[in-house]
């Protein structure tokens, strides 16, 4: 160890008593264990270590002995010993091959090689992974295509490839094209095959232990141009033509196959499955919102929706026609920093030109908003009309990030909510992630979903739904 | 999990319960750490990941670690006057005691950082390669005397605030005690740049091309204009030291025989916490440091710097909120997440009150209203910051408590800010978070320090720096001393104040102990500080310095 060598120092020191005069006194001080070399930007080095020695000693810095472990660090040992497995596991296992992996991939530049991969001609074209886990519906993986300024300024390309398992495709591409900085237009196409739709019934009092399931095929045409207005404000015109075909006999679900269950006496065959329809509609959207755009602006304002929709199947024009209309009215406050309530009542309903009739994958169907009436698997709900209000407390946990708490009464009716009562209402309640952002939307939800008042609002449904996606 | 926590909880209080006392050395403190003994062959260098440090030390370090049950313990280079020894990562500059030690740390001296006279590059620069792109878009540039240094412009987002930055916060580390380069900022005109036959750009895709006209164009584009046509940018002076790779946060290299104390128990790193704080260097990670390699006859031996600054001071970024929560909350703090979840988001967080100040975007968020000196958080966990005792951010205090205005005011004198509000908001903002720290660590330990034996007649002194730096005025201030004499019980004793020194007469003898209460009225009593004196080579010295809890009984 190294010593500093003893000084003696006569200097001359100002004293000052508290807050009266100040005197000057020598005075002679001896600094032997505290003076240091004078400030210098680089130590000397030391000494070389002797032959041999592959790490000089740790110090004893400050000049005392080790102390013996206490009894609370000798008990330490136990939870050490008894978890040793876990944490061998999260080290080895868990860190250190993540760890390398990471830092190899990293190293080799392969985050670019993988960016460049998926992504072309200076990002303006790339492709993303899509992932939905849901424990009610079939889960899938898929990706996202996106191809900005397509030919031209302006035109963006959006494609979404998705897989859930057998007889599970879905393939969508949309075209939209800004035509001014307030003014749109869409064009896009949609092939959907999926074996795991439910259907429980029509009416406000269907079980959800009666569902069943079924596959449906759609193909789809879609148009529409929109005209953006003050703050969140939008009216939207939007046409589509889909052609649905469906299979009854659709099996490998803990539920029953909707043939099943038309055959054991739980429902009548509903409008359109045996025979499929073609669907040609035009609906018309006007949005009024009094929020602000931009991530995080606040959230208080005041959103009215209405909707109107009129539809026909092509291929049985004499059979089915109708229309449908609702609204919504919301109301939200941003009680600070993005902790918003919102209180909202959406209905609709539909009625068939004349004696025609409405398919059944065209019925209504409550749930269209983010979380409302989410502790339903979509389409357990089916009817001629549908009503729900939604309360909704938001609060920020993160950046683009969203905790939300939503309760929502609701049920599907007759026409025009002609058999709406108070008791036949069903609750949802849940909690959940949602994104903040539009831009990357991401949803975590788990919910839950009760009979009716009159039943007794025994729960009834639990959801759970996890993912991502464009 | 609940279980286990129980047990360490249990471990630690018993250990705290420990009353036994070791033996100490009858030896001076060691002032200087043996750590710079050459050998060969130097270091490898190593790859610094940027995306698996983030994720390792966000997730699944403590994930791993957790189950290791570590007990929480004091840093290890801590010498018997709860000082850290000089060495080569650390060496004492402004928080050198005795006051005479200190005394050539002028403001001016403090203000120059690492530079020297003749810093400044000279031109012709001769840019020899460079990056055009991304956030930090600059040139390395070799000067008309060949002396190499790396060139940054600021970029758009917040002009004049990157360079300051760096030239501010790179000399509070110096006088602080770390190793940094010079950095300094510069006004130049942009004809004195010229290209080197074979420079080359390295773009943010890796991509490596031959610089052209445009690539020079591209950087000086994001420099903030100056007066007379000049532009403004950063020039970090290469150290004089072969750089090998950056140092981690924790534990030994292998390959360096003199680097024996794991690094998270290491004093030095743990309480830069504190400095990082109060600079708002958010970005105090692994990629931010350089191991260089200092050539000797003998060989050589690794030196430890601290390198770029240019976060500090209210860095923004693209989303708002995300610049609100920087140095109160992680980029994606999972702690935070969680709690704001489960408590429904009614926790009030500082992130919700940030607004910009009079000095506007230039200082981003950066303000003292918001602070909290022990609740600051670096962008993602840092492995030595974590293990922040109580002593390791007291003994930091101690050395931020020599930055006086006039240090600080010299020091953003350096950032050569085009707008006078800016340069008084950031002295302002500096000096109140500065006053946060010391009002939190300087109050609970003691803040008594700079131990001083005077022999004519024979006491001993001590500095307050809790009236030295204002905290408490010196006329409410009272001591209680007491003092014992070659082990006998001890007795009180009248100590005297002269403003901030403390003094108290000495007995004769061999051991010699002093303890020391201050306290303020009205205030609760800071916790006690036992001095411990022997004879060596003939003169009564310190040995040990011992600062206690408040509260805590250790006769």
């Amino acid at each position: 160890m190294r010593r500093s060598r003893p000084v003696r120092v006569a200097l001359f020191v100002a004293i000052t008593s508290s807050g009266a005069s100040t005197a000057r006194a020598e005075v002679e001080t001896s600094t032997r264990t505290l003076a240091k070399p004078a400030p210098a930007y680089a130590p000397a080095p030391d000494a070389p270590l002797d032959e041999g020695v592959e790490k000089r000693a740790r110090p004893d810095y400050d000049g005392r002995p080790e102390r013996p472990p206490s009894a609370g660090e000798v008990m330490l040992w136990v939870p050490r010993v008894l978890f040793s497995p876990v944490y061998l596991v999260t080290e080895f296992v868990v860190r250190r091959p993540i760890g390398f992996v990471l830092t190899e991939i990293e190293k080799a530049r392969a985050w670019e090689f993988v960016i460049d991969i998926f992504t072309f001609d200076d990002r303006r074209i790339g492709i993303v992974p899509t992932f939905f886990v849901q424990f009610d519906l079939r889960s899938s993986v898929g990706l996202y295509l996106f191809w900005n300024d397509l030919w031209f300024d302006g035109n963006q390309l959006r494609s979404n490839f998705a897989f859930g398992g057998e007889r599970w495709w879905l393939l969508s591409v949309r075209d939209r094209i800004r035509i001014r900085e307030d003014l749109e237009t869409e064009l896009g196409f949609v092939f959907l095959q999926r074996p795991d739709q439910v259907f429980a019934g029509t009416g406000a009092g269907i079980r959800v232990e009666d569902s069943s399931r079924f596959l449906e095929q759609t193909i789809e045409g879609r148009a529409a141009i929109r005209s953006y207005g003050w703050r969140q404000s939008r009216v939207e015109w939007s046409a589509r033509i889909a052609r649905h075909r469906f299979d009854g006999d659709s099996a490998g679900f803990d539920d029953p196959s909707l043939d099943d269950a038309i055959e054991l006496g739980f429902f009548e065959r509903p409008n359109g499955l045996e025979t499929g329809y073609t669907v040609l509609s035009q609906q018309l959207l006007a949005v009024v919102d009094s929020r602000r755009r931009g991530l995080r602006t606040s959230g208080t304002g005041l959103r009215g929706e209405a909707r109107l929709e009129a539809a026909v199947d092509l291929e049985h024009p004499g059979r089915a026609a109708w229309m449908t209309y609702g609204g919504r009215l919301a109301g939200f406050l941003d009680v600070g920093d993005n902790h918003i309530f919102g209180l909202g009542a959406r209905i609709e309903s539909q009625a068939p030109f004349r004696d025609r009739t409405i398919p059944f994958t065209e019925l209504s169907r409550p749930g269209s908003g983010p979380f409302e009436m989410s502790g339903f698997t979509p389409g357990v709900l089916r009817g001629r009309s549908s009503a729900v209000a939604t309360v909704e407390y938001r609060w920020p946990i993160w950046v683009l990030v969203d905790g939300s708490l939503h309760v929502s009464a609701g049920n599907v009716f007759d026409d025009a909510l002609g058999s709406f009562a108070a008791e036949k209402l069903r609750l949802s309640y849940g909690v959940g992630l949602r994104s903040s952002d539009r831009d990357n939307p991401f949803t975590l939800v788990l919910a839950f979903g009760t009979r009716t008042f009159d039943q007794g609002t025994n729960l009834e449904s639990v959801r759970f739904a996890f993912g991502t996606g464009f | 999990m609940v279980g286990a926590r129980l047990v360490v909880a249990l471990g630690i209080a018993a250990s705290a319960c420990r009353a036994s006392t070791p033996e100490i050395s009858v030896e001076a403190p060691r002032w200087e750490d043996d750590d710079r003994h050459p050998f060969e062959p130097a270091p490898e260098p190593f790859y610094s990941p940027f995306i698996w440090d983030g994720a390792d030390n966000s997730f699944f370090r403590p994930l791993a670690e957790f189950w290791r049950f570590e007990a929480p313990r004091e840093a290890i280079n801590v010498n018997a006057v709860d000082e850290v020894p000089d060495s080569s990562w650390f060496t004492h500059r402004i928080g050198r005691w005795p006051a005479r030690e200190r005394a050539d740390w002028t403001p001016e001296h403090v203000a120059r950082g690492a530079c020297t006279a003749g810093s400044e590059p000279v031109p012709p620069w001769t840019a020899t390669s460079g990056k055009p792109d991304g956030a930090n878009p600059g040139f390395f540039i070799s000067d008309a005397r060949g002396q190499r240094y790396l060139m940054k412009t600021d970029g758009l987002l917040q002009p004049e605030r990157p360079s300051a930055a760096d030239a501010i916060a790179s000399a509070i580390y110096h006088a602080a005690g770390y190793f940094v380069p010079c950095n300094q900022v510069v006004y130049f005109d942009p004809s004195i740049i010229q290209m080197a036959p074979d420079a080359k750009v390295e773009l943010t895709s890796g991509q490596v091309k031959p610089m052209t006209e445009d690539h020079v164009q591209q950087v000086l584009a994001k420099a903030t204009p100056g007066p007379d046509g000049t532009l403004r940018a950063l020039v970090s002076r290469f150290i004089d030291a072969r750089p090998i790779s950056p140092w981690r946060y924790e534990g030994t290299r292998s390959d360096d025989p003199n680097d024996v104390v794991p690094h998270e128990h290491r004093r030095e790193l743990r309480g830069m916490y504190l400095l990082a704080a109060w600079v708002d260097h958010i970005d105090s990670r692994q990629e931010n440091t350089l191991a260089a390699w200092v050539s000797t006859d003998n060989g050589g031996y690794v030196r430890h710097y601290v390198i770029d600054f240019g976060d500090c001071f209210g860095q923004l970024t693209m989303w708002r909120p995300l610049s609100a929560r920087l140095g109160h909350s992680g980029y994606a703090d999972f702690e935070h997440i969680a709690e704001d979840f489960v408590t429904l988001g009614l926790l009030d967080r500082p992130w919700f009150r940030a607004e910009y100040g009079p000095a506007g975007k230039t200082l981003g968020f950066y303000d003292a209203s918001r602070f909290d000196a022990d609740q600051w958080r670096p962008g993602y966990p840092n492995a030595a910051f974590l293990r922040l005792t109580e002593r390791d951010a007291a003994w930091m205090a101690r050395i931020i408590a020599r930055f006086e205005r006039p240090h600080v005011e010299a020091l953003v004198e350096r950032a050569r800010f085009s707008e006078a509000i800016v340069q008084s908001e950031l002295v302002r903002i500096m000096m109140e978070r500065r006053q946060a720290i010391l009002e939190r660590y300087l109050t609970r330990l003691s803040p008594l320090t700079s131990p001083e034996v005077e022999t004519g007649p024979r006491r001993l002194c001590l500095e307050d720096l809790a009236v030295q730096t204002g905290l408490r005025s010196a006329a409410a201030r009272r001591y209680d001393a007491s003092v014992s004499r070659d082990d006998e019980a001890f007795v009180e004793a009248s100590p005297t104040a002269e403003g901030a020194r403390v003094c108290v007469p000495l007995p004769g003898g061999g051991r010699v102990r002093v303890e020391w209460v201050a306290r303020s009225a009205g205030r609760e009593p800071s916790g006690r500080l036992r001095v411990e004196l022997r004879p060596l080579d003939g003169a009564l010295s310190v040995v040990r310095l011992e600062r206690f809890e408040p509260q805590a009984e250790h006769r």
